[in-house]
């Protein structure tokens, strides 16, 4: 069979601002197209919400009342397994939204929200956002598409899990990271987002000393930095070699 | 006339059904047939609505790394028709399937129209979305022989035949495709199986596997 390899196109870039948030760079490209009335219409459905660092914005199996359109901050989705074995399903940053699937899904919560860092938010109702889809189809069109991605994402993070090493997991992990929230200083490019080796572990789906071990020996490899909780990528190419190539070219969930 | 499932037009009301019921065309596939392959095209929405189909996806070096089976009530290529890409997979019928079809442009012009046809796909696609992450944390932590075992029961359930001793298998899925189903190596697969014909869990009779109800109370 004569394979051509599925690209998938490029994130699209931000939409407008919406929640009028102060450092906003712009609302998730779902809400591309949307004009001046129908911006003033969803600008009424949210409802600002904030929470303090590693504070727990909703459990999994929780009741689902909306979603969350993220303004400032990071938030981590995770997935708990069996016994005390968790998965980071994603990171999520301004701009993006955050359980949006449970629009449609159900009425509980798949995952666990927590905050990384101090995080301000906009709630939205799902009956209220449905209502607003349905006369706004082209929003529901985009939206769907998103879910779409995602769906393709996750399709390539389970492909990733059982058939690329740990190691090679891990660097791709690292890499995107610092490609979504990398700031260049003298040592590196340092990756802001404040997560933990555990953090790491439950995003590659490995151990806390796999991931603690894998992330010296890169160390030695001078491949990063690691200084307490900080890392530095100081060879993106070296670690691009080692690194997982999703599957496809997925451009949402990558993290 | 085909027979529609009944979760497959669940949520929608009746008067949005028979819209896309009246642009939809009824496709049939013999069993080992293809309905589209991996690269081509997206050329529109395929409910299932009789039969079994097997999707599968190869990576750049031709090795098979993904097989989901669906039956009907599922969709296919919704995800590819939203983003306009290339099909991300091959569909293939196992067993004689119908399906409705709706073309790219008749899905878009449709939803464009009637938003309640983009929410009830995105429904659909949020409730595999909910199954993908569940199969993730599962694939990260639990062992190769019981997420085989697991794959082997829900497929048993889906699609088995119920015999006098048990569930049947009969989908002339390959050593590889169950391997590529389940994200573990193809020997890994003979290993297990081989293992659980001997425990007396089931039995093989070349690709088809009868799970026994006798040894029910061994499965995970």
């Amino acid at each position: 069979m004569a394979i051509k390899h599925v690209v998938v196109q490029s994130k699209p870039p931000k939409g407008p601002l919406i929640c009028g948030a102060q450092g906003c760079a712009g609302c998730s490209w779902i809400f591309q197209g949307l004009s001046e009335s129908a911006q003033q219409e969803l600008q009424k459905l949210l409802r600002p919400v904030r929470y303090e660092a590693n504070e727990t914005i909703f459990h999994e199996g929780a009741p689902s009342f909306g979603f969350f359109i993220i303004c400032q901050g990071q938030v981590k989705l995770v997935k708990q397994g069996s016994g005390a074995k968790r998965q980071i399903l994603k990171i999520v940053g301004p701009g993006e939204l955050l359980g949006e699937e449970n629009i449609f899904n159900g009425k509980a919560h798949g995952a666990s929200a927590r905050t990384l860092e101090p995080t301000s938010a906009r709630f939205i109702k799902r009956e209220e956002f449905l209502d607003f889809l349905k006369r706004h189809p082209h929003v529901a069109l985009q939206l769907a598409e998103k879910i779409a991605r995602e769906l393709q994402g996750f399709q390539a993070k389970l492909i990733e899990v059982a058939y690329e090493s740990c190691r090679a997991r891990l660097a791709r992990i690292l890499l995107a990271l610092a490609r979504e929230y990398g700031v260049p200083e003298k040592e590196g490019l340092r990756i802001t987002a404040k997560l933990t080796r555990n953090d790491l572990a439950e995003m590659a789906g490995i151990s806390t000393e796999t991931a603690i071990r894998t992330l010296t020996e890169l160390e030695e490899r001078r491949l990063i930095k690691l200084e307490r909780r900080k890392i530095y990528i100081l060879d993106e190419d070296g670690l691009e070699e080692l690194a997982a190539t999703l599957p496809s070219d997925t451009v949402e969930n990558v993290l | 006339m085909v027979e529609i499932p009944a979760q497959l037009f669940a949520g929608l009301a009746p008067e949005k059904i028979e819209i896309i019921r009246a642009a939809a065309h009824l496709l049939e596939y013999p069993a080992d047939s293809t309905i589209y392959t991996q690269g081509d095209p997206a050329d529109g929405l395929y409910c299932l609505c009789e039969g079994v189909v097997k999707e599968i996806s190869l990576d750049a070096e031709e090795r098979l790394r993904w097989v989901r089976l669906l039956g009907p009530g599922q969709l296919l290529g919704s995800g590819e028709s939203l983003c306009s890409t290339p099909q991300m997979q091959t569909a293939i019928a196992l067993r004689q399937s119908r399906l409705l079809w709706l073309s790219q442009e008749e899905f878009r012009n449709i939803g464009m129209e009637h938003a309640d046809l983009l929410l009830w796909v995105a429904t659909h696609m949020a409730r595999q979305l909910c199954h993908l992450r569940s199969a993730l944390v599962q694939r990260a932590y639990t062992e190769s022989a019981v997420r085989l075992t697991e794959a082997l029961q829900n497929v048993a359930e889906a699609f088995g035949t119920v015999t006098e001793r048990g569930r049947l298998v009969d989908l002339d899925l390959s050593r590889d495709e169950w391997a590529a189903l389940v994200g573990i190596a193809p020997e890994t697969v003979s290993r297990v199986l081989h293992q659980l014909a001997e425990r007396g869990v089931i039995e093989l009779h070349g690709r088809r596997i009868l799970l026994l109800d006798s040894a029910r109370s061994l499965y995970p």
